[in-house]
């Protein structure tokens, strides 16, 4: 699979990226829904990376979310800088993720969905009960961020880390590491006795993953002002990961970007038209694409010959 | 030196005793076959040596080294490849990214580039007859592909110990005689010791220098497959029945 020598390809990507800075630049409100477009954009390809890639289903991607924005909200309030707070808050993920990952990479299919899912309940829970960082009322942050908030800053900012992970995992699928993800995706056992240390590359992924999705969570933090501790850890974040990814195309590059992008203009026409029927549709949807397009949009996509060289 | 060596190696299920203080040795460059009825430890042997089972006790030695608490993946690129009894094959990879897997994680492990491991990937596909359908997804080869495709990738590994499980399992005779040809071809141009766990007599017989048969765990019969043909021992465990067994053997 060669991906980076194709500058049609690498030129339609910067594309989509351009668009979606154009459109941020038209108004506060474009901006607004950009700026979500781009967050569950990260989330997802940062999900892609285990779930779409390594074949390992995470229900709990949004607790490595709430780590960002947690971590940003300390770090804030306690007079840190706040572009050194947003990576903190990536770094804070990735260790996160190296202590339940030493434990969690154990397990396997079902029983590693239902473990990430419990975790990403659990977390919000204990911050509730021990009063860290706010507790259950949250902290509001706006007094610390209000002098540098700007909305296209952050559009911005969310815009590099997604291009960033857009070419890191061309970079991963043309890599060994990514060889041996997708092996031990399609048969772990025998992923296993072909030479694969199958627990440290799926604790490699997890890494990346967690980091990636921390960052955003940085960013997320300032968008929001407000921190409640059962609004950052809201398991919908994780799920809607999930769905963006199946609509995409699992395992694709632009797969979850395009996805973050339908899914989030989606919502934003059904929020005006049809209010309270989104879950309604969003699962006939998810059913539509298990049905019908296995491996998503840019498998569909995939399908016509002249596209086939463009798409990854 | 042998290259493989086994010392009172026993694996239980529960109460049921796979392997039951199994002892025997495998030279370098021998191919070695492995047979016995259904239930008779053979699949289980491979794991133990690949490393899927962890024994409940002996040692595993491999050129020199005790093994018995190597993980799988280690003993990959140390030299030990293995093929299923069931195909198990990437599927979602191409034919040439399922050889390029093995190559690049056996024992050229860390040493070769990824423009290397296509190329040692596409010169094993051209050896093994599987080139014209490099680019094809692995899930829509037919059986015989598929198991050729693992015997690629296992190939690609650069294995000194080839296990191969019933490989000619559910092929056609025409088949098998391609099968086996292709592996007396890897044998003489690799110098790969093989371990060959089979239940068509006829092939093993064919193949084989030695012969070991497994019976409830138990080694009951090693030699020459000439000797092997007429051990009554090891008819009776196929027939069940010692008049029967002599029988065949006369004949």
């Amino acid at each position: 699979m060669k991906l980076g020598k194709y500058s049609a390809r690498m030129a339609l990507i910067l594309g989509f990226y351009a668009f979606l800075a154009i459109l941020a630049l038209f108004s506060k409100a474009y901006a607004d829904v950009v700026f979500y477009i781009l967050l569950v954009s990260v989330v997802s390809q940062s999900l892609n990376i285990i779930f779409g890639i390594a074949g390992l289903v995470s229900l709990g991607q949004v607790v490595f979310l709430g780590i960002g924005v947690y971590t940003f909200t300390f770090l804030i309030s306690q007079g840190f800088n706040p572009c050194l707070s947003v990576i903190a808050g990536g770094f804070a993920s990735l260790i996160f993720a190296v202590a339940v990952g030493a434990v969690l990479l154990r397990l396997r299919g079902i029983f590693f969905a239902c473990a990430t899912l419990i975790l990403s309940v659990a977390v919000p829970y204990f911050i509730i009960g021990t009063g860290i960082v706010g507790g259950f009322a949250g902290v509001n942050i706006y007094k610390y961020i209000s002098s540098f908030y700007n909305i296209h800053v952050l559009v911005f900012s969310l815009l590099v880390i997604s291009l960033f992970t857009t070419i890191l995992t061309i970079k991963i699928l043309e890599s060994p590491f990514g060889y041996s993800l997708r092996a031990l995706k399609a048969d772990h056992d025998a992923a296993e006795t072909t030479g694969i240390n199958t627990f440290r590359q799926k604790m490699l992924a997890l890494c990346v993953s967690a980091m990636l999705t921390g960052i955003a969570g940085g960013i997320l933090a300032i968008k929001q002002a407000y921190i409640l501790p059962l609004v950052v850890f809201d398991p919908l974040y994780s799920i809607e990961a999930i769905l963006v990814v199946l609509l995409g195309g699992p395992g694709t590059v632009m797969g979850p970007v395009l996805g973050a992008f339908i899914y989030e203009m989606l919502r934003d026409i059904l929020m005006r038209f049809a209010p309270g029927f989104q879950a309604f549709i969003y699962g006939i949807l998810v059913i539509a694409i298990i049905l019908r397009a296995r491996e998503g949009i840019v498998g569909l996509l995939k399908k016509n010959k002249k596209l086939q060289k463009l798409l990854v | 030196m042998p290259i493989l060596q086994l010392e009172n190696v026993t694996k239980k299920f529960g109460g049921v005793v796979a392997l039951n203080n199994v002892t025997f040795q495998v030279e370098k460059s021998e191919v070695l076959g492995v047979i016995g009825p259904n239930g008779s430890g053979k699949t289980t042997l491979i794991n133990v040596i690949s490393g899927v089972y962890k024994p409940e006790s002996g040692k595993l030695i491999y050129k020199g080294t005790n093994i018995t608490r190597v993980k799988p993946h280690l003993r990959c690129r140390m030299g030990i490849a293995r093929t299923y009894q069931v195909v198990r094959i990437f599927s979602g990879l191409t034919v040439l990214e399922n050889v390029m897997v093995g190559v690049l994680n056996g024992t050229k492990h860390g040493k070769i580039s990824m423009e290397e491991a296509m190329k040692e990937a596409e010169s094993i596909l051209s050896y093994l007859g599987l080139d014209k359908m490099k680019n094809l997804q692995a899930e829509l080869l037919n059986i015989q592909y598929r198991k050729r495709l693992e015997l690629a990738r296992a190939i690609g590994m650069d294995p000194e110990l080839l296990m191969l499980d019933e490989c000619l399992a559910g092929l056609t005779p025409s088949e098998v005689f391609e099968m086996l040809d292709v592996i007396k071809r890897v044998k003489e141009d690799k110098d790969t010791t093989i371990i060959m766990v089979e239940h068509l007599m006829h092939a093993v017989m064919n193949i084989s220098d030695r012969v070991i048969v497994f019976n409830e765990g138990k080694i009951i019969a090693e030699g020459k497959p000439e000797e092997i043909a007429k051990d009554v021992k090891v008819a009776k465990v196929y027939f069940g029945d010692r008049e029967l067994a002599l029988k065949f053997i006369k004949r």
